[in-house]
């Protein structure tokens, strides 16, 4: 026998009306049903995924009774708060930024704590974008303001270069360090890199030592604290000072010294990886 | 016997049990007898196997090529047939070279795979899937390299090369089985030397200091991805420092040796694949483009496209058999699909993954045959059905890589190398 075949929802319910029915305003309102929180849910997932690295239900996009979440009172309670408020993504920012979760370091309290730690007491590593890497290995080295103002042009070509090299598929299921042999050798070897490290006038380096020269701390000290600042946002610890001050104080020559250690700081899983 | 999984760290089932049965700790016994198979089956000093994939982007027109239709008065096209060093197997008269090599090689005629869309049908032919927005697969090249490349101690080149394309991603299998792509085979790799300036003793500092910050910075977290960075760097630094690192300049070839496969970037290509395998490396990719030949795709086929495969192709193919490494290396010949019998008004052939031919031989098959056929005019199988994953099947058995061999994601999915697919007994039973 044959009949004419009508669309049904995946909860198995059947469009009202179906000769009339406009499929996507269905489907429309489907996804916004009030009755239902699948919504609120996708978004408190997504947005906490966004701040911490994976959501309460992973993968996100398959919320449902087949795949528990984590952390499930927590899970509802952000849905019914970001319901009730109307759908304010402000406010759920403000929520999950402001969480002991969020604020969490990466660091492990101790070894017997996995290092991935599914209920979110320590943060997750996860690296950065292709964007946010070059940006920031343009904020902290300044690589492309040598001598006067910015060079946009210069900019826009490492920009591509970068992305060509870095960019991934989105979507795919690793979590870890998803980084390729070219993507090490474009950030040991690269132009960028050189040109980041060059010293020239107006780099994040000549800075530093033309600084240190009219600082009133020690010249050694005050320059490795900088690089440490500017590539990790840390002070270096005693021993990591200790020995590159003795370094530096050794030999007259501190240039080539100081763009080593840049080097190691900006090639590092410490530079590299949000923590 | 147990088929291998890898757990989420990336450890193979076989090290693990290999680790297991050295503490003889509570191994359930056949678990342990499958580990004493496995070693007695592991062949004795033999050279890996290798595969080298010959990837035609954009869907190569089978028809005119491979599985010629001089009967077929709608279909036919211009081209004849040739006979060829394998009795009985007739290919394109444009396929001179290769023809003399066909004793090496198969021509499949009867794959029928379902996706006539350029980047569905890239994903089937690699994978053996169909692509699915829940989950990637690894390619199959990154699997073979998984399977051999990740037994072998010490290897300093990566084991999955593409050339002239990124390739296949690897999935959950990791950086170390990615493509290394290589982009322009008569070039050199992007910024394999240090700069001007940064000499060993500037550069050993400098590792010197990358590793210090690294190791803290592991110790303190300990995380995936932490270690997995220290692991691509270490890869890399091998790479640069590698004796090995020259084998991508093609230069040191004999000029008579870069005539005979072309300096294309096909052929260079394919002449780069021969001196991998030759080290070792486990798989390598080599793409031709220029195949989606909706118009003139005779004049394309005969004067620019044809030439090029059939010099690139034979040479390699010769060239291997006269190193004696034909029988440890699987050579591929595939696109993503093939192209309509039907001949469109601007003399053009478009997609048509429902019967269509690729090229495999090598790798310890059997050789020089036709298996399954289109009927008179190229539209049905007429005989002997293949299914993508037999072919997968069949390339995973020519690798020596279990046909059983299954993995769990990160996430707990189960995957399998072969899902469904049953190995070609013509060529590897």
């Amino acid at each position: 026998m044959m009949g004419v075949a009508f669309p049904k929802f995946i909860d198995g319910r059947k469009v009202e009306n179906p000769d009339a029915a406009l499929r996507r305003v269905e489907l429309g309102k489907l996804i916004v049903d009030p009755a239902a929180d699948m919504l609120p849910q996708a978004m408190v997932n997504r947005t906490w995924a966004h701040f911490m690295g994976k959501g309460f239900v992973n993968p996100i996009d398959d919320i449902g009774p087949h795949n528990p979440a984590v952390l499930e009172d927590v899970f509802n309670k952000l849905t019914t708060e970001f319901k009730e408020s109307g759908g304010d993504v402000k406010q759920l920012v403000r929520w999950i930024t402001s969480s002991a979760a969020y604020q969490a370091s990466s660091i492990r309290p101790s070894t017997k704590a996995k290092p991935d730690d599914d209920l979110f007491s320590v943060m997750m590593l996860r690296p950065m974008s292709p964007e946010q890497l070059f940006d920031s290995l343009l904020t902290a080295t300044a690589a492309h303001r040598p001598g006067s103002g910015r060079d946009d042009a210069k900019r826009d070509a490492w920009m591509r270069q970068f992305l060509f090299t870095f960019g991934n598929d989105e979507g795919d299921e690793a979590t870890s360090f998803q980084g390729t042999i070219p993507q090490s050798l474009m950030m040991m070897n690269g132009e960028l890199m050189r040109d980041a490290l060059s010293g020239k006038p107006g780099s994040f380096l000549a800075d530093a030592i033309d600084q240190a020269g009219r600082s009133r701390r020690p010249p050694a000290a005050f320059m490795v604290d900088q690089l440490y600042m500017a590539a990790l946002s840390r002070r270096p610890t005693n021993s990591e000072a200790t020995s590159a001050v003795q370094h530096l104080e050794s030999y007259p020559d501190a240039l080539p010294f100081l763009q080593d250690l840049f080097w190691a700081l900006l090639n590092s899983n410490e530079f590299i990886l949000i923590h | 016997m147990t088929p291998p999984i890898i757990t989420p760290r990336g450890m193979h089932r076989r090290h693990f049990l290999g680790h297991l049965a050295a503490t003889t700790l509570g191994v359930p016994a056949a678990y342990f007898f499958a580990n004493l198979r496995a070693s007695a089956a592991a062949p004795n000093k033999k050279k890996p196997k290798s595969c080298i994939v010959l990837w035609m982007s954009g869907g190569p027109s089978h028809l005119d090529i491979w599985d010629l239709k001089p009967d077929s008065e709608k279909n036919g096209g211009p081209f004849k047939p040739i006979a060829t060093s394998a009795p009985g197997v007739m290919i394109s008269e444009h396929m001179p070279k290769t023809a003399q090599q066909m004793h090496h090689l198969n021509v499949l005629r009867s794959l029928d795979s379902k996706e006539g869309n350029h980047e569905r049908g890239t994903y089937l032919m690699h994978t053996g899937y169909v692509p699915n927005p829940t989950v990637v697969h690894p390619g199959w090249g990154s699997t073979a390299a998984f399977e051999i490349g990740g037994r072998m101690q010490d290897f300093d080149l990566p084991h999955c090369v593409s050339i002239n394309t990124p390739g296949q991603g690897a999935g959950f299998l990791g950086m170390s089985y990615t493509p290394f792509m290589v982009q322009d085979p008569n070039g050199s790799i992007a910024n394999l030397a240090p700069p001007p300036g940064v000499d060993e003793l500037r550069m050993d500092r400098r590792l010197q200091m990358l590793s210090r910050v690294e190791n803290d910075f592991i110790k303190q977290r300990g995380a995936a991805p932490a270690v997995d960075h220290k692991a691509v760097y270490a890869k890399t630094i091998r790479m640069m420092n590698s004796k090995y690192k020259d084998i991508f300049k093609l230069d040191s070839e004999p000029p008579a040796m870069r005539e005979l496969y072309g300096k294309h970037s096909f052929g260079s290509g394919c002449l780069l694949a021969r001196r991998l395998v030759e080290q070792g490396v486990t798989y390598v990719e080599v793409a031709m483009g220029g195949w989606d030949t909706h118009a003139d795709n005779f004049e394309a086929l005969s004067t620019r496209l044809l030439p090029e495969l059939d010099q690139g192709m034979a040479a390699l193919t010769a060239d291997l058999a006269s190193r004696g490494l034909l029988d440890s290396t699987l050579i591929v010949w595939m696109g993503e699909f093939g192209r309509t019998p039907r001949i469109n008004q601007n003399a053009g052939r478009d997609h048509w993954p429902r019967s269509w031919s690729v090229v495999m031989g090598g790798g310890g098959m059997k050789s020089g045959q036709a298996i399954g056929a289109t009927d008179k005019d190229g539209v049905d199988v007429s005989d002997r059905p293949i299914g993508v994953m037999d072919m997968i099947a069949t390339m995973t058995k020519a690798m020596d890589i279990g046909v059983d061999t299954q993995y769990t994601t990160p996430r707990g999915r189960p995957m399998k190398v072969v899902d469904g697919g049953k190995p070609i007994a013509e060529l590897v039973g």
